[in-house]
């Protein structure tokens, strides 16, 4: 997908395309909105790497919101706005309370995104989730990546690995419960 | 995630579809059922959903830092900003890491030194890959080959449970979970099959226990364990744990 093509897309279109998390719309998305973000964390005492860190972590919420339908975006540019202003949100939250906490002048626009400590459990889970799925072994990482991720139906996914769609949901169940097991272990 | 719950692949089923709002009619009725009868539905349902979830957060998350490098990150590097001095600090810091490392190895304990100078993981069984009843524990064993040891066991824990006193399938069960450190569950399902009257994996699994005895300290035990067996290296060890006992 060229650029600025994920402007094209209908509304219904930009929707599915999160849902379902398809690659272009992501990572146009991403390219577009990143370098904004980007310039207003470097003029507002942030570095580079710290502007990856928050837009990331914006963009995962504003994903998530999005496929809770939480959040409904018109189009792209609404898109696009949404995952600016979450991510000032984010930086401001981060300036008033590591280094700027007496200063409260720097307005952030209201809008909601999850509670800060709810996202500090999520980002611990998250690490203990990866953790576990590195232990896993290839050919799980791969099932479990293709359905939950690209949202490959089952029969695709039996067809793609050479099984029926009975062994394709017992193994679906066998590397989920080896990942819970990793997990609770 | 906190309590160890057993969730069967029907429950695992009915609770994506009950996520996915496709439950059937008949799914619809079990679900409630389990909502009634099962005092920990809730629970399953929750771990389940949570599990879902942050999988796909986690798969998202990944697909970023991707999607960050490809675009840009090319052309700036985050540890081309380190100065040179880090590296230097760096490089004392890993020497001196590398020097503390053969220090504690001089004083490493020496069970734990005979351990790991007689443990050799089992090499596996041959695996005909067949369409038969054996098919999930062939690969299971390719698993375990592999070196994927905790694959190895979600294919094959469902087995034991259906057969829990299928001596092969125990023993290598014990085997993965020896390699994946599980010592306990190690122990018990070697000592299942000596329990047996008898099994062709007897003298093995009284090597690997003696040698789990001998890694825990129990050197009565293990010290037993060897002298009921004739292979040479048991002899072997059972000399050098008198020499160093």
């Amino acid at each position: 997908m060229p650029k600025d093509s994920i402007n094209q897309l209908s509304q219904e279109e930009l929707i599915r395309g999160i849902k379902e998390n398809e690659r272009t719309v992501m990572s146009s998305l991403y390219i577009e909105v990143f370098p904004k973000v980007k310039s207003y964390i470097i003029q507002n005492n942030g570095d580079e790497d710290q502007a990856k860190d928050i837009f990331q972590e914006a963009f995962l919420v504003a994903w998530q919101k999005v496929k809770a339908g939480e959040f409904l975006p018109q189009n792209s540019t609404a898109m696009q706005g949404f995952l600016f202003q979450v991510s000032k949100n984010k930086w401001l939250d981060w300036l008033r309370s590591s280094r700027f906490k007496k200063e409260s002048s720097l307005g952030a626009i209201s809008i909601e995104v999850a509670d800060a400590e709810e996202e500090f459990l999520l980002d611990e889970r998250l690490n203990m989730l990866d953790r576990a799925f590195q232990q896993l072994g290839e050919s799980c990482q791969e099932l479990l990546k293709l359905f939950y991720f690209k949202k490959m139906s089952l029969d695709k996914l039996a067809q793609s690995f050479g099984w029926t769609p009975k062994t394709a949901k017992n193994n679906k169940y066998r590397c989920m419960e080896s990942l819970r097991k990793i997990i609770n272990s | 995630m906190s309590k160890d719950l057993h969730i069967t692949p029907l429950e695992y089923e009915l609770i994506e579809a009950w996520l996915d709002d496709s439950l059937s009619s008949e799914q619809e009725k079990a679900f409630q059922d389990m909502e009634k009868e099962d005092s920990d539905w809730a629970l399953k349902v929750k771990e389940v959903k949570t599990l879902r979830e942050d999988l796909e957060s986690l798969l998202v998350k990944n697909e970023l830092e991707k999607i960050h490098e490809e675009a840009f990150e090319g052309s700036n590097p985050r540890t081309a900003s380190f100065p040179r001095w880090i590296w230097a600090v760096a490089a004392s810091l890993a020497l001196i890491l590398v020097a503390w490392w053969g220090f504690q190895g001089g004083f490493q304990d020496p069970n734990q030194k005979l351990f790991e100078a007689y443990y050799e993981t089992d090499p596996g069984l041959i695996t005909a890959m067949s369409g038969t009843d054996s098919y999930e524990f062939d690969r299971g064993m390719v698993d375990f080959k592999e070196g994927k040891y905790q694959e190895a066991l979600a294919l094959w824990d469902p087995l034991l449970e259906e057969n829990p006193s299928g001596d092969t399938l125990l023993y290598f069960v014990g085997m993965a979970n020896l390699e994946l450190q599980n010592f306990q569950e190690s122990k018990e399902d070697l000592q299942k099959i000596l329990s047996e009257s008898s099994s062709e994996f007897e003298e093995d699994a009284k090597w690997y226990l003696a040698l789990i005895y001998l890694k825990q300290g129990e050197l009565d035990q293990a010290k037993l364990l060897l002298s009921d067996l004739d292979k040479p290296e048991a002899q072997k060890l059972l000399e050098e744990i008198q020499k160093e006992s």
